[in-house]
């Protein structure tokens, strides 16, 4: 403001008491994200062959990283986790694995919301790398344990052991900066190499857990997954870049309060 | 701060994150325990802002930066937390929808009253006397979802009423609400204030129920409070509130006119009852000649193009929202449906677009059942802009709100950009076509959605309250677009409370009451058959009323529609002699 527009009062230091918050992010955000991810557990997305729970996704696995990037590490990992939780039991339909979908919603936001922190968090990010690692030694470690051997299981597991690596490189702040962005191409790009990092990465856990509590699938189906698990993926990915954008521009456009932990 | 009072603005000034300028500049104001403050404006002015500063959501939600101090009830807005500031500042939001979390009525006005842990007998009690209020009683266990747009706002007016707060803020509560229902909340609010000594601070564009029971007015505009004293001095100075999009009251329009024609009254009045007392002393002084007044209505020829026949309809909950409902609208009308909050207007036009099928009777398209044609098709022939146009709005920029509806049906390269540039500019768009949306000021948002509708060229279109929440100048913006495509041969049908912004705009009115058409005539009829509006919860409008006594007075018909037109009627003697 230039000197002649300076306001008569004194100006006031200015403290966001505004109810009721997790982790920055007001709770009245993260009742409606677990709202949104609880609805789309209703829709099946037929673009799964991955361990014959039924051939379908639900679409909510799209916005987990999503509601991360917009609600941050903790809330967006309540959001989602409540949200799943609530979607398995309205929409069993989508829910093969039952209640143990929601490790992956609360992981896979919790990556989005630390995915879009800056340096004074770095020691979130390290946890969740240790997390992500040690879930990728004991997935590969229970194939290794059955019937597959080195070579195929780092070939089904290309893509999750590569986001390992994606995360320690400059594409995690260049995601980070890109879904910052006011120019929506970016701002698209930015939610599509954030959401493939956190996916990938974050289904390792999944992979852990589902592999060695519920189905101990064979060779033949490590195989399979070199080619089904990316094209599952990239499916997460451009549903949730187009709803991530529509997301993203409305709430800037309409000044709604930007969460303390938010990415956007 | 003085001692007596309640609310203490001094040199406030906001500016919201990432916003270039202030909203609010330099404001400075005191509130007396007890006192009803009015606050008017145009749209952007900073009313609601100002209104959210009063209970510390400005700036403790939004951030901002924040200059100057707030205290009510002796709290500093900043210093203490909104849940111990909404103890004692009950508001009502602009949209009630925002503000409706229950599952039921009673619910939703007992919440705040849990909160605060009142007695089970009392919130019963208090349940009551605000439902009843409000007139919402038998209405407790319905689901908010079921209300209609008008009792919505009802009961987010109900549910603030009953914490029975020390400060009462409310935002435009009137807007969606008949105007039977507009002056209760006004007297319901004004003997809060009088028998409970509630301080009350409303903002509205209601200029005549304000002039009648506020105790002092508040100009806001540009963020900055322009003028502030009783509504006699307020709103008499109508040039002041023209500059600032403000509308006068209807009286005081009125006399400002017959001072532009030299005569002149002691002072400008800005209630009936003022103005008749006024009258009594320019009468001598002047005499009335009315007009031969224009022929009433246009008959029309040939088979209608919208029709209804004996259609009958109720919802789930066995509510009879339409009785026997037979109506006709020929190509080139211009079609006003009025009538109180749940009367049956939006479920009426809901089955010309297929959206509600009759129970029994039909409702036809040029001769074609519509229940036989595809939505698709409907809505390329009947264009609608619902009562929430953000309802409607759901792309990225406007060019693509626009284009939306286009492209799927095919269109594409150059004639798809001249639909789009010819709806841009026709609405005054054209600025904004690469802005978002839900970017733009409330009045635009709604220009967007009427864009997108138009682009489709559709032979019929609805407005479902278009002027609700705009100022003045908005307002009339928005009726001058849809009187231009009346006049370029579309039939428009306008569902509105707003009466008094009807005249120069609708040839025909149709007043329904409990879901049944009441009457159905010219414009200049339907205004002046009051007992009929009365009976309906409608009042004409206030220059209506008023002519209404003088020619009762005088013993003449004067069936005027506007100020002007009475002005008009009214000459000084020197000229008859």
């Amino acid at each position: 403001m230039t000197t002649n527009n300076t306001p008569k009062g004194e100006e006031r230091k200015v403290v966001l008491m505004g109810g009721a918050a997790i982790d920055g992010a007001p709770i009245a955000y993260v009742i409606v994200l677990a709202a949104v991810v609880a609805v789309l557990s209703f829709i099946p997305i037929p673009v799964s062959a991955v361990l014959g729970l039924g051939g379908t996704f639900p679409l909510s696995q799209a916005v987990y990283p999503l509601v991360g990037f917009l609600l941050g590490p903790w809330a967006g990992a309540l959001a989602a986790g409540v949200g799943r939780v609530i979607g398995v039991f309205i929409a069993p339909h989508t829910a093969s694995a039952g209640l143990l979908s929601t490790v992956v919603a609360v992981v896979t936001a919790w990556a989005g919301g630390i995915l879009v922190q800056k340096k004074e968090r770095a020691w979130l990010f390290i946890i969740m790398w240790i997390v992500f690692l040690l879930a990728f030694a004991a997935y590969v470690g229970g194939g290794l344990n059955a019937d597959v051997n080195l070579s195929l299981a780092l070939e089904s597991t290309f893509i999750n052991w590569t986001a390992l690596v994606l995360w320690l490189l400059p594409t995690r702040r260049l995601a980070r900066s890109w879904i910052a962005d006011e120019n929506p191409v970016k701002l698209g790009a930015g939610l599509a190499l954030g959401t493939w990092i956190v996916n990938t990465s974050s289904f390792l856990v999944a992979n852990a857990l589902f592999y060695n509590l519920l189905f101990r699938w064979p060779a033949v189906q490590w195989q399979a997954l070199i080619v089904i698990a990316p094209v599952e993926h990239l499916f997460r990915v451009a549903v949730g870049t187009v709803i991530g954008v529509g997301v993203i521009l409305g709430v800037r456009a309409i000044g709604l309060v930007k969460p303390a932990k938010a990415g956007y | 701060m003085d001692q007596a009072a309640i609310v203490c603005v001094d040199n406030l000034s906001y500016q919201y994150p990432r916003a270039p300028g202030l909203a609010l500049r330099d404001i400075n104001l005191t509130l007396r325990k007890g006192e009803f403050l009015g606050i008017i404006g145009p749209t952007g002015a900073g009313k609601t802002t100002f209104c959210l500063a009063l209970n510390g959501i400005v700036p403790q939600f939004y951030g901002g930066r924040f200059f100057g101090r707030v205290t009510v009830a002796g709290l500093d807005t900043l210093e203490n937390p909104i849940h111990l500031l909404a103890q004692h500042v009950a508001m009502v939001f602009q949209d009630p929808e925002t503000q409706l979390i229950a599952n039921t009525v009673e619910d939703e006005v007992a919440f705040a009253l849990e909160n605060v842990n009142a007695p089970r007998a009392e919130i019963v009690r208090r349940i009551a006397w605000a439902l009843t209020t409000v007139r919402l009683d038998g209405k407790e266990k319905k689901h908010p979802s079921e209300l209609s747009g008008g009792e919505k706002q009802r009961l987010a007016i109900a549910a603030a009423l009953a914490l029975q707060p020390e400060v009462l803020v409310l935002d435009e509560p009137t807007s969606q609400l008949d105007p039977v229902g507009s002056q209760e909340v006004f007297s319901t609010v004004r003997e809060l204030n009088t028998r409970l000594g509630i301080t009350v601070i409303l903002v509205s564009h209601a200029s005549e129920e304000m002039a009648e029971f506020v105790d002092r007015v508040a100009i806001l505009a540009d963020g900055q409070l322009v003028d502030m004293d009783t509504p006699a001095r307020i709103f008499a100075q109508v040039s002041l509130l023209r500059r600032y999009a403000i509308r006068p009251p209807q009286v005081a329009s009125f006399y400002a006119a017959l001072q532009d024609k030299g005569i002149a009254a002691p002072y400008i009045p800005v209630t009936k009852d003022a103005a008749e007392q006024v009258y009594e002393i320019v009468r001598p002084l002047t005499q009335i000649t009315p007009p031969a007044w224009p022929s009433q209505g246009v008959e029309r020829a040939g088979p209608p193009l919208l029709s209804m026949r004996d259609v009958e309809y109720a919802y789930p909950d066995g509510t009879q929202a339409l009785r026997g409902i037979s109506l006709d609208v020929h190509a080139g009308e211009y079609v006003v449906i009025v009538g109180q909050n749940g009367a049956g207007k939006t479920t009426l036009i809901k089955h010309f677009l297929h959206l509600l099928e009759p129970e029994s009777g039909q409702v036809l398209l040029n001769g074609q059942d519509v229940c036989t044609l595809p939505v698709s098709e409907l809505a390329q022939r009947i264009g609608f802009v619902s009562q929430n146009p953000d309802n409607q709005i759901f792309n990225t920029t406007v060019e693509a709100e626009v284009a939306f509806a286009l492209r799927n049906l095919g269109l594409r390269g150059a004639e798809l950009d001249e639909r789009v540039q010819t709806s841009l500019q026709t609405l005054g768009l054209t600025d904004y076509r690469k802005r978002h949306p839900l970017a733009l000021p409330k009045g635009a948002r709604a220009r967007v959605v009427v864009a997108a509708v138009l682009a489709m060229q559709p032979q019929v279109l609805i407005f479902d309250e278009p002027t609700t929440g705009q100022d003045y100048i908005d307002a009339q913006h928005i009726l001058d677009v849809i009187h231009q495509l009346h006049q370029a041969g579309k039939t428009v049908i306008v569902v509105t409370h707003h009466l008094h912004l009807m005249p120069g705009y609708a040839e025909r009115v149709v007043v329904m009451g409990k879901g049944v058409i009441v009457l159905d005539a010219p414009i200049r009829q339907a205004f002046h058959a009051v007992e009929l509006l009365r009976s309906t919860y409608l009042t004409p409008p206030q220059i209506v009323q008023f002519a209404q006594r003088i020619a009762a007075r005088e013993q003449i018909a004067l069936p005027i529609l506007t100020p002007a037109e009475l002005a008009g009627c009214i000459v000084a003697r020197s000229e008859q002699s």
